[in-house]
Order: C-alpha cells, then sequence, then structure tokens
C-alpha cells in the first residue's frame, strides 16, 4: 500500500536515495566514533595496568597457592564437636572471638564517632547552605564565597586529612570524628544549599508580608518546607559516616579500625576476619536503623 | 524572586501591632495559638534530650575544652607550617605518584564495571525472571558492600606486600557489589512500552536487550560509572596510605615525618586534579543525559 502511494509522488526515488546517503553516512560517523573512543580507552587501559603494575609487576611464586594461604590464614578452624565449648578450647567461636568486649566497645566508638560527626557535620553544613542558596543570601559575592569553602574541602579525602588531624590532637576517636565532621560537611552542604534554591519562596514571601524578619522567615518558611528532604540526606550521610568510621582507626584515628590494625600488627589473621564480620553486622543493622526512622518519620515508600 | 525588584506587598505600618493581634486571637481560641502544656513539655524533652545525648557521645569521644582547645592550637600550628608550600625537589616524583594513583583509580573502575555488569543482569528483577535468583543476589550484594575498600586493602597489604595492584584489587572487591546493586536498580528503571513494542514486532530476547533495553540505560549506567570514577580518584589516595601506592603512600610519608609543606603542595596538586576530573565528567554525564533524552521515542 504505502509503496505504492509513495512511487505515486514526484521524486520519491531521489528522496529515498538521498535519505539512504545520509543514513549511511551517519552510520559511519557514529561507528567511527565508537571506534576511536574503544581505541583511547584501551590505550588507558593498557597504561594504567603498566602503570598500577597490575599486569607487569612481580607477583611471586604460584599467585594461587599465596591466596590458598591467605585464605587458610584468615579461616577461624571452627570445629563442630566444641563449637561452644569456652574461650580455652581451639575450634570454638567463644575461641576465635577471644577479644570480643574489647571490640564491640571500639565498634560503639565507631559508630559513635558516625553519629556526633553526622549532627555536628550537617548543621554546619545546613548554616553555611543558606550562605550558599539564593534563596536566602542577596550578595552574589557571599555566594560565590561560601561555594567555595566546601567545594575545595570536598578534594581531600577524610583519611588523608584524619592522618594531619592525627598528628595535631595525637591518635584517637577525636582526630577520626574531626576529619568525619569534616568531610560530612563539605559533602552535605552542595545538596543544601541546591535543595534551598529549589525551595518555594512563596512561605517565605507571605510571612515578609505579615511583617515577620529575616530569622522568621527562614525559621517558619523556609525549614519546615526543606527539613525532611534534607533529613533524608543525613540519613545517607549515617549510613556512609558509619561505614567510613569503622576504617578510620586503620590510620590512627580511633574506633574498631585501630584493633584491626592491631590484630594485623600481631599477624592474627582470622580475628580481622573476626571483625569484619562485625563490621559487616553493624552497617547492615545502621542501614536497618535509619531505614525504620525513615519510614515512621516521613511515611514514605522506599525508592529501591 | 529577584533581590532588587521592590517587594509587590506593602510594609505593614506603625498602626499594626503582630502582638495585640495574636493576644486577641488567644483570648477568643487558646488552643489554636499555643500547644497544650503537656505537648509543649514532650516537644522540649525530645529536644533536650537529644542534646545531653549528643553531648555525651562528644565527651565520649574526647570533645573536651582543655583538650580540644590544646588540639587545635596545634592544629593551627602544623597549618603554619604549610606555608609556604614547597615541593622539595621531587616535583617529577609526585607527579608519577599522582599519575599511579589516576591509574589505579582507572583500572579499578574498568574491572569494576565488567564484573559488575553480568552481575547486575542477574541482579536486576526485568531481565532474571526467577524472583528467587534476584533476591539472593541482590542481599549477596548488601552484605558484601559493607566492608570499606581500605579494610580490604589493610589485610591484602599484609597477605600479599605493598604496591598498587593490591590497592587496584581492594577497589575491585569493595566497589564491585555496588556498582553492580546501582546497575540492577537502573535496568530495572526503564520504559516497558519500547520492550513490549519490540517484542510485539517479533524481535528475539538478544535483539530486545540490544534495542529496547540498551539504548535506554546504557547512558545512565555510563554516567554511574563516571561517578565511580570520580570517587575512586579520591579513594585511591587513601588507599596509598595502607601502602597500596600513589600519592596517598607519598602523603604518609610526609605527613609522619612532619614535611607540611610538601604535604601542603601535594594537597593543592592533588585538589587541582580532582576537581578537573570532576568537572570533565559533569560534562561528559550531562551530554550522555541530552543524548539519551534525544534518542528515545516517547512512547512508555
Amino acid at each position: 500500500m504505502s509503496r505504492l502511494f509513495l512511487s505515486e509522488v514526484g521524486g520519491t526515488q531521489a528522496t529515498v536515495a538521498s535519505f539512504e546517503r545520509q543514513r549511511r553516512q551517519l552510520l559511519r560517523r557514529s561507528h567511527l566514533a565508537t571506534l576511536v573512543t574503544l581505541l583511547i580507552l584501551s590505550v588507558l587501559l593498557y597504561v594504567s595496568a603498566q602503570v598500577s603494575e597490575f599486569l607487569s609487576g612481580n607477583y611471586g611464586n604460584e599467585p594461587l597457592a599465596r591466596v590458598g594461604a591467605f585464605l587458610q590464614r584468615m579461616n577461624p578452624h571452627l570445629r563442630s564437636d566444641s563449637l561452644f565449648a569456652g574461650s580455652g578450647t581451639k575450634g570454638a567461636i567463644a575461641y576465635w572471638f577471644y577479644d570480643f568486649p574489647k571490640w564491640l566497645r571500639a565498634l560503639l566508638t565507631s559508630v559513635e564517632m558516625a553519629l556526633f560527626a553526622t549532627v555536628v557535620g550537617s548543621v554546619l553544613a545546613f548554616v553555611v547552605s543558606l550562605f550558599m542558596a539564593r534563596t536566602v543570601t542577596r550578595s552574589a559575592v557571599v555566594r560565590q564565597g561560601m561555594r567555595c569553602v566546601p567545594n575545595l574541602m570536598r578534594t581531600m579525602p577524610a583519611f588523608i586529612s584524619a592522618l594531619i588531624l592525627v598528628q595535631a590532637v595525637g591518635p584517637g576517636s577525636t582526630a577520626g570524628t574531626i576529619a568525619l565532621i569534616l568531610s560530612c560537611f563539605a559533602s552535605l552542604s552542595r545538596p543544601f544549599s541546591e535543595i534551598l534554591e529549589n525551595a518555594d519562596v512563596g512561605p517565605m514571601e507571605s510571612i515578609r508580608a505579615a511583617g515577620g524578619g529575616r530569622m522568621a522567615q527562614i525559621r517558619y518558611g523556609l525549614v519546615p518546607l526543606v527539613a525532611p528532604i534534607m533529613l533524608t540526606y543525613v540519613f545517607a550521610a549515617v549510613e556512609s559516616n558509619v561505614a567510613a568510621s569503622t576504617a578510620l582507626g586503620i590510620v590512627g584515628a580511633g574506633g574498631i579500625g585501630q584493633e584491626l590494625a592491631s590484630a594485623l600488627a600481631y599477624n592474627q589473621f582470622e580475628s580481622y576476619f573476626a571483625m569484619m564480620l562485625m563490621i559487616v553486622a553493624v552497617v547492615i543493622v545502621t542501614d536497618l536503623a535509619s531505614e525504620q526512622v525513615r519510614h515512621r518519620l516521613f511515611g514514605l515508600g522506599e525508592q529501591d | 524572586m529577584t533581590a532588587a525588584a521592590p517587594h509587590p506587598c506593602p510594609r505593614p505600618g506603625p498602626q499594626f501591632d503582630a502582638g495585640d493581634v495574636i493576644a486577641q486571637a488567644k483570648a477568643v481560641l487558646p488552643q489554636g495559638v499555643t500547644l497544650p502544656l503537656g505537648r509543649r513539655m514532650a516537644h522540649w524533652a525530645i529536644w533536650v534530650l537529644a542534646f545531653a545525648a549528643v553531648l555525651a557521645i562528644g565527651y565520649d569521644l574526647g570533645f573536651t575544652g582543655t583538650r580540644l582547645y590544646a588540639g587545635l592550637l596545634r592544629l593551627a600550628q602544623l597549618i603554619g607550617l604549610m606555608w609556604p608550600p614547597s615541593s622539595g625537589g621531587q616535583a617529577w616524583d609526585i607527579f608519577v605518584a599522582l599519575g599511579q594513583t589516576m591509574a589505579m583509580a582507572f583500572l579499578g573502575t574498568v574491572i569494576v564495571v565488567v564484573l559488575a555488569l553480568p552481575l547486575g543482569i542477574v541482579g536486576a528483577r526485568t531481565i532474571v525472571g526467577q524472583p528467587a535468583i534476584h533476591f539472593v543476589v541482590r542481599r549477596i550484594f548488601d552484605v558484601a558492600r559493607t566492608i570499606p575498600a581500605l579494610v580490604w586493602a589493610m589485610i591484602l597489604v599484609a597477605a600479599f606486600g605493598l604496591g598498587p595492584r593490591v590497592g587496584v584489587t581492594a577497589m575491585v572487591l569493595a566497589e564491585t557489589p555496588y556498582l553492580a546493586k546501582l546497575f540492577a536498580e537502573t535496568m530495572e528503571n526503564h520504559k516497558r512500552g519500547v520492550i513490549q513494542s519490540l517484542r510485539a514486532a517479533g524481535a528475539s530476547h538478544l535483539q530486545v536487550l540490544r534495542y529496547g533495553l540498551a539504548p535506554q540505560v546504557l547512558p545512565l549506567m555510563t554516567g554511574k560509572a563516571l561517578l565511580l570514577f570520580e570517587s575512586n580518584i579520591r579513594a585511591s589516595a587513601a588507599l596509598g596510605l595502607v601502602g597500596a601506592g600513589g600519592i596517598g603512600m607519598l602523603l604518609e610519608r610526609k605527613i609522619q615525618m612532619l614535611q607540611l609543606d610538601e604535604v601542603a603542595w601535594i594537597l593543592i596538586l592533588f585538589a587541582v586534579l580532582v576537581i578537573a576530573v570532576d568537572l570533565t565528567s559533569q560534562s561528559l554525564r550531562r551530554r550522555l543525559i541530552n543524548a539519551q533524552s534525544r534518542s528515545l521515542p516517547d512512547i512508555s
């Protein structure tokens, strides 16, 4: 049907031919672009494999055997007959987790570090984000200036600032907490300022029209609008901070990470494995708890 | 609302007293203005308790006046030592270390993406019909992604020795389940209409994936991979601290020896690198999203 119709129109053959030509040209161009991209990527890949010694480096004798030996050393060698015996018996769970109270205390410190850092970091981020948002701060100079601070701080990984802070305030949880506060502040202030900029200015204008001051406008016109959205970010920050705080002790900044480091110093691979399991447990518990609180607070379904 | 525009509503004059109005309203309907005493007390109690809890945790973590004061004083001293930044005559070594960190991040990202692609397909509800497989795979992702890369790196360094290879391995172990989960979620969020019409036209399963699913989800997945690369540059610098090579290892040595002017030099260079990569990746991601919205026919 359609072909019959098309052939009746004058010059159709030419139109089809030119369409085909253009299509071929477009396809060729896109194939070429794909090829060039792949070529660049593979060159980059080869160079990075060389530089990071991933392929070229000396793997020693029998790398697979070493992986096996490594796993063997992490294996707690549990025995089914003495699984629930006391901590003095080899093969018992209690023997494997021989220092459980100490590890639990360290893990608690890690969680405390994460919670405290999230609270302080998000309060700081909120205050600074007020100066970064167009809806609150009128001066463009102030806004741009304030924007630089978290943008620059975001480039520094928490572990590097933690290492410097350990030099300043000494090893322990204080250094790790300050490092977490800084990274939490840096990562939250940008989304916070974006939330403030996207907020409806209507309520603030109404309060201004009714004679409310700047603080009243923010407190009653802006905060109720943005608080629920910001809190979802805060809960996400709790989750990622708990994970980060378990590792921070590795550079001497307190928490379970310090126990991890000392286990390795004594070559206790199976203790390390035990603590890894505890970290998994605590991170999962935090995720579930934060999900519960979020549901209670907002009554929202999980996006997952 | 622009700053320069005059406000449309006139400000209330002096004859208008907000306090008066509130007092009148209170006289008419007290519970409409103030909450009942019990509710107010409960609100206050929650705030006071939360504040006390935060203070107690802070005390437990060593945030006490004297200790914090001494620490901050010393920190100010250390920051003073950072000026002026100097390369310490090792500019070349620093560039090489930065290159190594970049290489670790790039290689780690590529390996993670290659591994996460099949895992993500298995974890996506819409591609694998079996709900049991989907459920089990997703829970494995959830458990596996809780271990931070640094925790992996530390034990790998103890077992296999120092070097950037260990850093790449740690990144792969820590991030593959994370990206696989993101990939699975991305692949589940697509427009069914495109796939249904392909299927109705008689396309094979593979053709449906190639022409129905891939154009919808590949740009988004590439965007996720680019984001991972951005965060991997920071992650691979941190991995160096435990001996996985690159700029982190150099920084660790300089910080321990308190050569803080060189630390500052490295940090500035690293910040420039991170910002450059972030900006490039941002513009790439924007182009990807534009390309996707142009290529998709609007049927849902």
